[in-house]
């Protein structure tokens, strides 16, 4: 009962939002985030409950609610408007160009025109933008100056203004100054975003609950607290599980053997087998094929940590020939000669700046036209399909090996948290229904990417106005779409939906909340992210509703082995191509499916009130009951028209 | 070990007497386990073996005994529940596959495979059996350790030397081991038709139709009866009621295979949508026929709209090669190991221009619904023969325009009306007998997929279901089913007659002639079950698949017989503006007028007929008729969701059109066989839980018969009219009771759903929105197709004539407070 809202007694914290693009798509504003409350609270509408009364937040609400109008920017607290012009035009890719008034924030950008009905909106995150471009748009008069924001999440918002007043000139100053906070010695938005939600996302993940899940540690592994002070690696968490039996001077010395000194430590046990996947960074083998014993033994103890098999099976992520080019750079992969009983394989994946250029080759393919004709060739030029193939192959072939074989599994690529964050993760998602639900999905990421150092701030390049630098590539974007992938083949095996992919892929960007900011713990600790900002998952655990997947069976011990063939796997339209209006999906069905949810429990209401009454009413009189008349005999849901 | 000729005589033999044992056990139709059909033996039988699930039967394999009777392959899994005896034949179980279904046998065996054909000699042992099927299923069977080698040796022979491919005499023997038993000609005889859907046989059935949609204006001709004015149109046709028969019959000749314009559906804003052949050349117009022809085609509307459906649209010989393509690609098979490497799949499958087709189709279609919104004319869908485009684009405007359609009843009456008996040539494209090549063309493949596309894309919307379509699609392959194995009616009927009462139309074939001599005289064929007769191929349970409950009601329309505009967004002036008579043709997206549209308005005879017209057909509306085709691809069109007579008018953008997995790509899947959690045998969660809601509700009615009190019915007024309201205005918004009261509280709100609302507390007799006029549509869905209460009783709302008390509900106290 108070969990569900009527449409007015919605607290601020679900009304402010973000990008929800059913939202968007519902309402007429295709191109824009919505955070306009009337239609919001249509979307909303579903949720009203019979017996709720009015919660304490409705008053607050309705104060709102009389503050903000048409011309007013919905902001969230802590937000502030830099600056405002008049008359600008958007120059939209699909409906054409609409005259209005675009605002700078310092956490948005926010375009609203009046020229249309209803009001065109557009709502683009200063975290989202890549690199700001001055464009040549003559046909539209002289005097005028155009502007491409070219964005993150696969658009380009092109704007054009006069030039003769100040005010207009600084909007490209102020907005460059905002979108690129660090940059310009400001702090990202997250540190001054003061919303308060009754859910508290930090305390989502604690890697010691998360391990006893696991079953650890036991006789084999063990919880070392030797990195507690980022001493042995810098970019692992404080927390490892490691093999029992490894002293602390042997882990030194296998660190020292580990690019970055990220040492194998254990991501995920089986339950039955004790089949292990290990993550780690490449050994330093170098062009000399240096041998380092500690490591040696270390590999030898985890193989031996599981009963189950006499083999280790390592997967390296690269391409074998890259791998060879590592070693001359005194990287290079385990020899099997000195590893007994190590199977080596190699996953063929290309690195980082391969998937950037297919991503940025994926944009031009959907944004902002779309070739009818020559689509499927398009998309397969850009080969962004073949590598998520790669990735879901490779990551069934390291889950069927632990579930299969029984084998323990070491999985690492060069530094160890880019591809093999998205195998491991990947795997892990295969095998244990555990990460499948809402809960366990934002354990895994906490886990698997955030806390063991998966570089998020040079991926995304967080208020860096750098946009051409090389460490940037969507690699997270990669293995969420793998999800959506995966979602797609099997229903009903994710507790939580589409939206919440695409949620966590827009805050990924849009710096309002702390969760990925950071490339490390280490580095997360100094900035106090837990205590100056608020986590992702606060959010979202505030209003699980919104991102449970209504067809979910929880299937518990069922491993999933999507098959990863291209005849098999789709392009997510629904985040790559969402920016097009023709693309808007014809009906939504998770609403659909919301509405029978809602309408079977209410129908449970009535049928249980009814029932009470009717036995009652029969012990009372039976002559009343002779009183109804037969025309309302028939049930009374089916008699309108 | 190697088996010649002679093992496979010793094989023919041993069928051949275990057919015998099977003649003298003709009712115990229970062979080692197999519920046969009457009349079926069992050739051969390989114990321990394994069939490959697909993941949507759940993955995995399923152990058991495979069968190879003269009709079928047939597979029953260990521990299967014994069939009951007295239940009605099923002719494919659910694992089991037909012989003329399948196209190539594939043995394979520890170190090769062989495409196994009747004259190939199996060098060794096959461990594995891969069928794969002209309907695009791939089968694969593997043999266990423990199954005997003569067995999986034997039966691989067996299936190889039955299947055959396509030809008159295989076909035959196959109907004929199908259905040709004496048991089973007695079962067709005595069952009955589907009385849910409408056959369009009889000229009643085309009355319904009329009724169903409010057409008003035109009558049901019998002048066709005989066959004798056209071969290929069925025997009722629906003509403008103006015209009286003797001259309907003048206007034969003017069309090609006198194919003349017929009406086929009137949409609910009143157009009409007629479809006919070409017109024959170099005939001479006289004055009168001009006026019937004309009256034809305008059917009383002031202006008519030709839809060229000949150049732009795909050939027959562009479809059955795009179609060869894609079966090739999607198939990609063993034995000829051309398939088609991973990373060129996409450009691969652009290079079929398979979807290309799809999309032209439904463009066109989606174009003609939109025509036929704006009302008071008649859209006429022209094609040289009138047998395959044009079907294809008059049951897509149906499917998007009218709900009716979107149900299973209703779908089978639209196939029946725009397809059977307009005598689209089935036999010939499918080309069943393998004797017209030339005519093959996968028409009706490509209808099936357009509608496939738009249910991928409306799935609430549709009652049937993508089972539904993919069953349709099976049994197309199957030659054994009456509305498959003819080219038009005539050819129907005359196989029909010789047959006891089995499927013979209601009323009077028997009137006939019998004269003609190339009637045959006493057919061999069986008796062949129309395809509708679901029950006679699939388990109730696989039926019980066919449909789903929808959202959105097939509800009564407000038909307004085209006297109310009610279309505001468009120009108030328009019938004003266009001159009558008006004819416009629709070619590439864009209107014209060409003079020579109609060949008797641009002859030189018909100058006199011009001159009866006070101005010449104006250009001046065909901007609007433009725009209103634009606005069909726009992005701003205004979109209601919830509006159940919106027309689903689809996205045919690069990545809306997909490609039809669940049927293409049904045996690509042997990449990897892993288990998988999703089990077809348990519903859908949707599904599941719209029974229960509809439990529910049957429990709520028993429960709320005899309420005493008055109060009680109110309350119950308030649940419908919510409801209800929620259909008027879109959203289901299960408005109750609170959030209506603290929406009232909030009045200042502008939300629609919060205002309408109101009004409807104000005065609750209103709340049942239409007005019930009309002739409703027959909801012809079955129990499934009403799931929110609006099985459309338009009484209703005398029914709860608001007694002076019922102004406002009694416990909406809140917001009085």
């Amino acid at each position: 009962m108070s969990k569900i809202h009527s449409p007015f007694t919605v607290p601020l914290w679900c009304m402010h939002c973000f990008f929800n693009p059913q939202i968007g798509w519902k309402v007429d504003h295709r191109v824009s985030k919505r955070p306009n409350l009337r239609d919001s609270s249509e979307e909303l509408g579903y949720q009203c409950d019979s017996d709720s009364e009015l919660p304490p937040h409705a008053v607050v609400f309705k104060d709102a609610q009389r503050v903000i109008t048409l011309d007013e920017v919905p902001l969230v607290p802590g937000e502030t408007i830099k600056t405002t012009a008049k008359d600008v035009m958007y120059i939209c890719p699909f409906t054409g160009a609409v005259t209005g008034t675009l605002t700078v924030t310092d956490y948005k950008l926010y375009f609203i025109s009046l020229e249309r009905d209803p009001p065109f909106v557009l709502d683009v995150n200063l975290g989202a933008i890549s690199r700001l471009e001055t464009i040549s748009v003559q046909s539209h008069g002289e005097n005028t100056r155009g502007m491409e924001i070219v964005c993150k999440d696969m658009r380009s918002p092109r704007f054009a203004y006069k030039t003769e007043e100040q005010c207009k000139l600084e909007i490209v100053e102020t907005l460059t100054k905002y979108a690129f906070p660090l940059s310009n010695d400001l702090p990202l938005f997250a540190f001054q975003y003061k919303e308060e939600y009754p859910v508290d996302g930090w305390k989502v993940y604690d890697p010691v609950a998360e391990y006893k899940r696991q079953g650890l540690p036991n006789e084999s592994w063990t919880i070392s607290k030797i990195n507690s002070s980022y001493e042995v690696c810098d970019t692992y968490p404080a927390l490892l599980v490691i093999p029992t039996s490894i002293k602390d001077d042997e882990l030194k010395r296998v660190a020292s053997f580990r690019a970055k000194h990220r040492i194998p430590v254990l991501s995920w046990i089986h339950p039955e087998t004790q089949a292990t996947i290990v993550r780690c960074s490449q050994p330093l083998v170098g062009p000399s094929d240096r041998r380092c014993k500690e490591d040696e033994r270390y590999l030898q103890t985890i193989m031996d940590a599981n009963a189950q098999s006499h083999k280790l099976t390592i997967f390296d992520a690269r391409q074998s020939s890259v791998a060879d080019t590592s070693k001359a750079k005194d990287g290079g992969y385990e020899s099997e000669n000195f590893y007994t009983h190590v199977e080596l394989n190699f996953l063929d994946i290309p690195n980082i700046h391969v998937m950037r250029e297919s991503l940025r080759k994926m944009k031009e393919v959907v944004y902002p036209t779309i070739d009818e004709l020559r689509w499927h060739s398009a998309i397969d030029s850009t080969h962004w399909l073949e590598y998520i193939r790669l990735l879901l192959a490779g990551a069934v072939r390291i889950a069927d090996k632990v579930e299969s074989s029984k084998s323990s599994v070491v999985v690492h690529c060069s530094d160890g948290w880019d591809r093999t964050a998205q195998l491991t993760s990947l795997a892990m998602l295969m095998l244990d229904s555990y990460y499948r639900t809402l809960r366990g999905f934002q354990v895994l990421l906490e886990k698997e990417w955030i806390s063991f150092g998966h570089k998020f701030a040079s991926r995304v390049g967080y208020g860096d106005e750098n946009h051409a630098n090389s460490e940037r590539s969507p690699l997270f974007v990669q293995f969420i779409d793998c999800v959506w992938q995966m979602m797609r083949q099997f229903p009903s095996a994710f507790e939580f939906n589409e939206l919440l992919l695409i949620t966590i892929l827009d805050h990924l960007y849009s710096c309002l909340f702390g969760t990925f900011l950071y490339s490390s713990e280490q580095e997360r600790m100094e900035k106090e992210v837990q205590s100056k900002t608020v986590s992702l998952w606060s959010y979202i655990n505030s209003q699980p509703e919104d991102f449970t997947n209504p067809f979910y069976v929880d299937y518990e011990n069922h491993v999933l082995y999507p098959l990863a063939s291209l005849r098999h796997l789709e392009l997510w339209v629904g985040y790559y191509v969402r920016w097009n209006p023709r693309m808007r999906p014809q009906v939504p069905v998770h609403q659909n499916l919301k509405e029978l949810l809602f309408l079977r429990a209410e129908l449970q209401k009535k049928v249980e009130e009814l029932q009470r009454e009717a036995s009652s009413s029969r012990s009372i009189s039976s002559s009343s009951e002779h009183a109804s008349s037969p025309s309302h005999s028939g049930t009374p849901l089916h008699t309108t028209v | 070990c190697t088996i010649g000729s002679a093992g496979l005589l010793q094989i023919r033999h041993f069928g051949e007497r275990i057919m015998n044992q099977s003649g003298l056990h003709a009712r115990g139709r229970d062979m080692f386990g197999l519920c046969c059909l009457p009349g079926e033996c069992v050739l051969q039988r390989a114990v321990l073996v394994r069939k490959k699930l697909s993941p949507k039967e759940g993955g995995g394999w399923l152990s058991g005994t495979l069968f190879c009777t003269h009709f079928r392959v047939a597979f029953v899994p260990q521990d299967s529940p014994r069939a009951d005896d007295n239940a009605d034949p099923v002719l494919l179980g659910d694992h089991d596959v037909a012989l003329a279904s399948i196209e190539k046998v594939v043995a394979v065996g520890p170190s090769r495979t062989k495409l196994v054909t009747p004259n190939s000699s199996l060098k060794f042992t096959p461990e594995e059996l891969v069928l794969y099927c002209r309907d695009l299923q791939v089968l694969c069977f593997l043999f266990d350790r423990l199954t005997p080698d003569t067995q999986a040796v034997e039966i691989t022979y067996t299936i190889a030397k039955t299947y055959q491919p396509l030809k008159p005499g295989t076909i035959l023997s196959f109907q004929n081991a199908a259905l040709g038993s004496i048991e089973m000609k007695q079962f067709l005889s005595n069952r009955r038709r589907d009385p849910g859907m409408n056959w369009f046989e009889s000229s009643a059935d085309w009355e319904q139709e009329l009724e169903r949609t409010g057409a008003t204006g035109w009558r049901v001709s019998s002048v066709n009866d005989r066959f004798e004015m056209s071969t290929s149109l069925s025997r009722f046709n629906v003509v403008p009621q103006k015209v009286l028969d003797t001259e309907l019959k003048k206007t034969f000749a003017h069309f090609n295979e006198g194919r003349i314009p017929r009406w086929c559906w009137r949409h609910p804003r009143g157009s009409d949508l007629l479809r006919m052949a070409s017109f024959q050349n170099n005939i001479y117009h006289e004055k009168d026929d001009i006026r019937n022809l004309e009256l034809i085609l305008f059917g009383g509307q002031p202006q008519c709209v030709v839809v060229d459906l000949g150049e732009e649209m795909p050939s027959p010989a562009d479809l059955q090669l795009a179609h060869t393509r894609l079966r090739a690609l999607c198939l990609g098979d063993i034995s000829s190991s051309v398939s088609v490497p991973d990373d060129k799949w996409l450009s691969t499958l652009e290079g079929t221009h398979w979807l290309d087709y799809i999309r032209c189709c439904l463009r066109k279609a989606a174009e003609v619904a939109c025509l036929l919104r704006r009302g008071h004319l008649t859209v006429v869908l022209q094609e040289s023969e009138d047998r395959d485009m044009n079907c294809v684009v008059s049951s897509l405007v149906q499917v998007m325009c009218d709900p009716h359609c979107r149900t299973v009843a209703g779908f089978q009456g639209l196939v029946q009306k725009e397809w059977v008996m307009a005598g689209h040539r089935f036999l010939s494209r499918i080309n069943y007998h393998r004797d017209s090549d030339k005519e093959e063309a996968p028409i009706f493949l490509l209808f099936l997929d357009c509608v496939w596309q738009l249910w991928a894309q409306f799935p609430a919307r549709f009652q049937l279901t993508e089972n539904y379509l993919l069953a349709l699609h099976d049994s197309l392959h199957l030659p054994l089913f009456s509305t498959f194995l003819a080219n038009c009616q005539r050819e129907r009927c005359r196989r029909s007659q010789h047959l006891p009462q089995s499927y013979t139309p209601v009323n009077g074939l028997r009137e006939l002639p019998r004269g003609s001599a190339e009637e045959p005289v006493d057919p061999p064929y069986p008796p062949y079950p129309p395809v509708w007769d679901w029950s006679l191929q699939y388990s109730g349970q696989r039926r019980a698949l066919f449909s789903q409950p929808v959202c959105q009601p097939c509800s009564p329309v407000p038909v307004l017989n085209g006297n109310l505009n009610t279309n505001t967004n468009m120009e108030p002036n328009w019938v004003s503006d266009g001159v009558p008579g008006s004819v416009f043709l629709l070619s590439r997206s864009s209107f014209s007028c060409p003079s020579n549209l109609l060949p008797w308005r641009s002859g030189s005879g018909s100058g006199s007929y011009r001159k009866s017209h006070r101005r010449a057909p104006s250009s001046e509306s065909l901007p609007a008729l433009e725009r209103l085709i634009k606005a069909c691809g726009q992005p701003d069109a205004p979109q209601d969701f919830h509006d159940p007579h919106q027309p689903l008018i689809p996205l045919l953008l690069g990545p809306c059109i997909r490609i039809w997995r669940n049927c293409y790509l049904r045996g690509a899947l042997h990449a990897q066989a892993f288990t998988h959690p999703m089990s077809s045998n348990s519903r859908h969660p949707v599904e599941r839980l719209a029974s229960e809601v509809e439990h529910l509700r049957e429990r709520l009615a028993q429960a709320s018969t005899g309420r005493p009190s008055n109060r009680k019915r109110h309350e119950h007024r308030r649940l419908d009219s919510n409801l209800n309201q929620n259909a008027n205005n879109g959203t289901f918004l299960f408005s109750s009771s609170s959030s209506s009261s603290s929406s009232s509280s909030s009045s200042s709100s502008s939300s629609s759903s919060s205002s309408s609302r109101t009004s409807q507390q104000e005065s609750p007799c209103r709340v049942s929105g239409r007005p019930p006029t009309a002739p409703r549509y027959r909801d012809g869905g079955g129990k499934h197709t009403f799931l929110f209460g609006h099985q459309g009783e338009p009484q209703g709302s005398q029914r709860y004539a608001p007694s002076p008390s019922a102004k406002l509900p009694k416990n909406s106290g809140p917001q009085l407070n």
